[in-house]
């Protein structure tokens, strides 16, 4: 079971941004939601996490108790993968490339091919397969970055707005493949602007009210129209139910 | 009648003058020649090459004072503070004006058209002269000379030269006759002296043949290569630092393994021998006498 | 890695070399002017050529910058000022034909640089930017020293600037050449490394590759080898800017796939313009950065467009 840690994190760029005391906990089998103001340091949090910024403190960010600042940057990549929402080179290499840089983490698997098309099959790349990357758009760009997260098959993946792009027919196979990684205990994060289909594939959300406070929690059980005020401040978003799924649901009051 | 004759007068009047107008126009020339030349010579020279203040200073008989501007490297006796105008490529023309001269003396070679057009628009008395050949360069001190107002029967500069030259040739010739040889006057990139030159026509007066006569330029660049391909008897070289002649020497070693074909070094320091005044023939001498002793061995 | 490819172009460019060595202005009968000029000419040309292409690879990856070319680090400069400094100062060393002083000049540029490139404050434009400075910094001393400098001196750093291969020596030839195999054997082993850092640093990172480490490997690794490329024959354009990216066309960006074809396609260049510039005008020998823009660029065009048609 993986867990990842996070106590008293302090951070700041040299400009502002700052990052304080900030504490919380991700458990694998389960998705969570970030969700905050625009500019508020979800990124930030999420990318320290993910080792991509330089982090000298030590003991804020802990993997099943190991210390972040104890690993190199390839035992990171086993632990977490953080995924862009774009695919930006001035180079042009094939999907079947790109994908392959998943296999960094793991030198030593066997049936590298193999593990690649299955995955591309699954997201209906297969006959992309060849294809440059930059010309591929923006939906199978970000296909292309979930098909590499895939291989990669780190405990803990990170989507930072990948999925915004899709159409609702792959918006359904990802949503597959997110219940199958819960099922193998994986920490699935994800950050998206659309609420509404943000609510429906998540079981726990965090939310950044400002640098240093966070709520958390199930979702059904936190979201209230008074939480959403604090969030967004704005008095003309409504807060109902679906009727078929039970989960909770933002809407425009008119 | 009486307009017959006046015509008849006219025609006669129109003779007279034909006649007496071009001798009192050559008597005026004359004048002018005379008092031209009896004008006062100028007080006050720049020049523009290191080689035009030697020919100037020997005219003057090793009087610097009319001297008032020099450009860069040149030579001056060492009590004399003469002002510098600045590296012969980049004058700097507020000093020149500054000097307020009555002369100023240009090459060809060291000095571009631009800087001399700059120099006439500026209302400044500019002479230029040209050392494209041996006879280019003992036509320069006549032509210097007369601009000092110094007559050319009485120009020892151009006296002394051909009687030196004379004198150098009789002596030489008969030893270095057909032998060849090429001057290196620059290394990477290589320069060496054409067939339009003066130092060629200097050698080509005692017999020897510059390999790279068919070359029409001064100094034409070549690749080392097409040295090393060439046969001749002597290489010259203008070179001084030691490090360099000795690299120089361990080069041709490796290249002529044996003593066959292989040609003699001779090191000079170049800047004697190439600049365009009488005291290329000391350089030359020199050189010769080097080249022989070399011959002899 | 086709194979049959890769012997294809080996071969090519031994013959090349071939006949570079044997055709001049003049048949040449005697064997030992071949040994003494032609070769240690030749090999330099083929391993400068090879180094600076594989450079410019190597350069363009880490930064993710197909524009990268290997002087962009400023290490050229420190080169040319290190050569211009001893001309002014009159100390003058030569060894085996590379410019001892222009080494050293280019070498204390390269560890200014590498102080930079070691911190994780600077990101890769900022680093470039350093490079960028060095340059400006040392042409603009190089130009002050020149004005100092006795006008037959410049002529020579002039010409030493656009490229100038006459200074061959067998001795430095050879160590040239072994910096060169060394460099492709070292670079194919990064290879796995070294294409990652195509789609960016954070990617890179992303997927386990230590990108500082790297990059500090790599930029001391390329200020060698500009630092010799250049001691030995000075500045040669267009090679390690324009041929990577004919490589890649064709072989993809992998470095698997085009370290060795990118170091052969480097060295058969040089040694053609190498051959064009001793042969096109006899007696004189045109310098080999003017012979390489003029052959590279408009036939780098002509690729250009034809790529663009279809």
């Amino acid at each position: 079971m993986s867990l990842i840690t996070i106590e008293n994190l302090n951070f700041s760029y040299v400009s502002d941004n700052i990052i304080r005391d900030l504490s919380f906990c991700l458990e694998g089998g389960h998705i969570y939601g970030f969700v905050g103001k625009n500019a508020i340091g979800k990124t930030t949090v999420l990318k320290l996490i993910s080792g991509l910024i330089t982090f000298k403190n030590k003991n804020q960010i802990k993997f099943n108790g190991k210390d972040i600042f104890t690993l190199d940057q390839s035992e990171i990549s086993r632990e977490v993968t953080y995924c862009t929402d774009d695919i930006n080179t001035e180079f042009s290499l094939s999907l079947y490339d790109f994908v392959s840089f998943g296999l960094y983490s793991r030198p030593r698997l066997k049936n590298q091919d193999q593990l690649i098309n299955d995955v591309l099959n699954k997201l209906g790349l297969s006959s992309l397969v060849n294809k440059n990357v930059s010309d591929l758009s923006g939906g199978q760009k970000q296909l292309a970055i979930l098909a590499k997260a895939l291989v990669q098959d780190s405990n803990c993946i990170i989507f930072d707005e990948t999925f915004s792009k899709l159409d609702l027919n792959h918006q359904t196979i990802v949503y597959d493949i997110l219940l199958h990684l819960k099922s193998k205990n994986k920490i699935i994060v994800i950050v998206m602007h659309d609420l509404n289909l943000l609510l429906e594939w998540i079981d726990i959300l965090f939310v950044l009210i400002d640098s240093k406070k966070i709520v958390s929690g199930n979702v059904n059980e936190i979201l209230t129209e008074s939480l959403i005020k604090e969030m967004f401040g704005d008095s003309r978003l409504g807060l109902s139910e679906n009727p078929f799924t039970k989960k909770k649901k933002i809407f425009f009051k008119k | 009648m009486r307009i017959k004759k006046v015509m008849n007068l006219n025609r006669l009047k129109n003779k007279i003058l034909l006649i007496i107008f071009p001798l009192a126009l050559t008597h005026f020339i004359k004048d002018v020649r005379a008092d031209w030349l009896s004008e006062s010579a100028p007080k006050k020279i720049i020049t523009l090459a290191p080689s035009n203040a030697e020919i100037v200073s020997e005219l003057l008989h090793q009087n610097w004072d009319t001297i008032v501007g020099v450009s860069e490297y040149t030579q001056v006796p060492e009590q004399k503070k003469i002002a510098i105008i600045g590296p012969m490529n980049r004058l700097n023309y507020e000093k020149i004006l500054e000097l307020n001269p009555d002369l100023i003396l240009a090459t060809r070679e060291g000095n571009n058209k631009q800087q001399i057009e700059k120099l006439k628009k500026l209302k400044l008395n500019v002479v230029t002269v040209g050392s494209e050949s041996l006879e280019k360069l003992k036509k320069s001190f006549l032509v210097i000379g007369n601009s000092l107002k110094i007559k050319n029967e009485d120009n020892q500069v151009y006296k002394n030269f051909d009687k030196n030259f004379t004198e150098i040739v009789s002596m030489y010739k008969k030893k270095l006759k057909h032998k060849k040889y090429t001057i290196i006057i620059a290394q990477h990139p290589f320069f060496v002296v054409g067939g339009k030159n003066f130092i060629h026509d200097l050698f080509l007066s005692i017999g020897m043949e510059n390999v790279f006569s068919s070359e029409k330029e001064r100094f034409p660049q070549v690749s080392f290569e097409s040295i090393i391909q060439k046969k001749f008897d002597f290489l010259i070289i203008n070179e001084t630092n030691p490090f360099k002649k000795k690299q120089i020497i361990n080069k041709m070693n490796k290249i002529f393994i044996s003593n066959l074909n292989k040609p003699k070094i001779v090191f000079i320091k170049g800047d004697a021998l190439l600049r365009p005044s009488q005291n290329v023939l000391i350089a030359f001498e020199d050189l010769l006498k080097n080249i022989v002793s070399f011959h002899n061995e | 890695m086709n194979k049959f490819f890769y012997f294809f172009i080996t071969t090519f460019l031994i013959a090349t070399c071939f006949l570079s060595i044997y055709l001049g202005s003049e048949n040449f009968s005697n064997i030992n002017w071949l040994m003494e000029l032609r070769l240690p000419r030749v090999l330099l040309a083929a391993s400068v050529g090879g180094l600076l292409a594989i450079c410019g690879l190597v350069l363009q990856a880490i930064f993710s910058n197909p524009l990268c070319e290997p002087y962009v680090l400023g290490v050229s400069s420190g080169a040319t000022l290190g050569i211009v400094l001893a001309e002014f100062l009159g100390v003058y060393y030569d060894f085996a034909g590379m410019s001892f002083s222009g080494l050293l000049g280019a070498l204390f540029f390269s560890f200014i640089l590498l102080y930079w490139a070691k911190s994780n404050r600077i990101s890769q434009v900022q680093l470039i930017l350093v490079g960028v400075m060095l340059n400006f910094f040392g042409s603009s001393l190089v130009g002050l020293i020149m004005v100092l400098l006795h006008p037959s001196g410049i002529e020579g750093v002039i010409y030493w600037m656009l490229g100038d291969l006459s200074k061959a020596e067998i001795g430095s030839s050879i160590c040239a050449f072994v910096v060169l195999i060394a460099s492709v054997v070292f670079l194919l082993k990064q290879s796995k490394n070294l294409d990652a850092l195509y789609l960016g640093n954070e990617f890179a990172r992303g997927v386990g590759i230590n990108t500082l480490k790297l990059r500090t490997m790599m930029v001391l690794w390329s200020g060698i080898v500009v630092s010799i490329s250049v001691s030995l024959c000075g500045m040669i354009g267009f090679v390690g800017l324009l041929l990577p990216h004919l490589i890649r066309k064709k072989q993809g960006i992998l470095f698997k796939n085009t370290v060795y074809p990118t170091a052969v396609l480097g060295s058969v260049f040089l040694v053609f313009c190498d051959l064009v510039s001793r042969n096109i005008y006899p007696p004189k020998e045109f310098p080999i950065g003017v012979i390489t823009a003029l052959v590279g660029a408009p036939t780098f065009l002509y690729v250009l467009i034809r790529k663009n048609k279809t």
